[in-house]
């Protein structure tokens, strides 16, 4: 379809604060007709970010998504910036 | 949900096109617009127009026909005197297989807080220029910022020329036109059944009184939707289930909106 949201909301567990803080992650519930690519994509374009790569898991409340940014883009910083936290 | 502001100015233009004034809006900025939430409200807002249909229990079958049975070298269906196969669904004049229902439950339901969270992220799409432009709208040169605001005198306009000059000074019969162009006459029965035409949607103008004379004089151009700000719904601002409708406010109208339901969100 040609309107269909691939973020859905961000993560606010200690896990996903932690990966943030430690390894340059972000974490977010993602469509649960979303891949890594559109994932990948998606975070590239909305928020002008690189990512590394993506990580996904299905857990019973969605689809969770670790996006990997690159080492010149601070995680914690656009989390600050887009008001997560 | 956690989420960040945005704060616009918008040029407020009066009946001739001329910037007079300004407005702040502030808007919250979701980290992504749920279209996924738009789309399930929009079809629960169409399935509450559905009636229910049913045929008669008795349809197909108030005939006295019984089967002949062995012996005739014949079918054992079940026969009039005259010997026509009657009553079955494989015969003419029979009753249906599996007709519809009155019993058939049509409404479909959500959940309030994703109907209000889904209301929000369409009236936000409305403000967002790549989505108003993705739904096929024109959008004027003169216009920088989305939404389109325009004095309140607009609301007393009673009649539909006034309208439309004050919203060409703009340059938005663009969108009008497009509506008019895109006009198709529909294939099939509709035609005799009086719903012939399908037309695009385009402007829908956002009013602060729930009797304003535009209501009425600005609703017969092609494609436009003119609402009090308090009935709008997803129906108005995501025709189709697709968000991002071309939008012109009242200044009083947009004020509204931003002090009962764009703050109330955040």
């Amino acid at each position: 379809m040609a309107y269909e949201s691939v973020i859905i909301s961000p993560v606010s567990s200690e896990e996903a604060i932690a990966e943030r803080e430690r390894n340059n992650v972000l974490a977010f519930y993602v469509s649960r007709n979303a891949t890594k690519d559109k994932v990948k994509r998606e975070v590239e374009l909305r928020f002008k970010v690189k990512v590394i790569k993506v990580n996904v898991e299905n857990t019973f409340k969605g689809k969770k998504a670790y996006v990997k940014l690159a080492p010149e883009f601070k995680a914690t910083e656009l989390a600050t910036n887009l008001g997560l936290l | 949900m956690m989420q960040s502001l945005e704060k616009r100015n918008l040029p407020v233009f009066d009946l001739t096109g001329s910037e007079a004034g300004t407005v702040e809006l502030s808007l919250p900025k979701p980290i992504s617009i749920r279209d996924d939430l738009i789309i399930r409200a929009w079809i629960v807002s169409q399935s509450r127009a559905a009636q229910p249909q049913g045929r008669s229990p008795e349809a197909g079958r108030g005939v006295s026909a019984i089967s002949w049975g062995t012996g005739r070298g014949i079918s054992r269906v079940p026969r009039m005197e005259t010997g026509r196969a009657a009553f079955i669904s494989s015969a003419k004049g029979g009753h249906l297989a599996h007709p519809p229902t009155v019993e058939e439950k049509y409404k479909k339901s959500m959940n309030r807080k994703e109907v209000a969270l889904a209301k929000l992220h369409a009236l936000l799409s409305a403000f967002s220029e790549e989505k108003v432009r993705a739904r096929g709208h024109v959008i004027p040169e003169k216009v920088k910022a989305l939404p389109i605001v325009l004095d309140d005198k607009i609301e007393d306009s009673t009649k539909t020329v006034e309208v439309y000059t004050a919203l060409s000074n703009l340059g938005l019969n663009a969108d009008i036109e497009r509506a008019k162009e895109g006009t198709k006459i529909k294939s099939g029965r509709a035609k005799m059944r009086g719903r012939g035409r399908r037309v695009p949607r385009s402007l829908l103008i956002i009013v602060s009184r729930k009797n304003a004379p535009i209501l009425k004089a600005a609703k017969n151009m092609p494609g436009v939707e003119v609402k009090y700000y308090k009935e709008l719904g997803i129906p108005a601002l995501a025709p189709g289930g697709q968000a991002g409708r071309l939008t012109v406010w009242s200044k009083k109208a947009l004020e509204e909106v931003e002090k009962e339901w764009l703050m109330k969100a955040l």
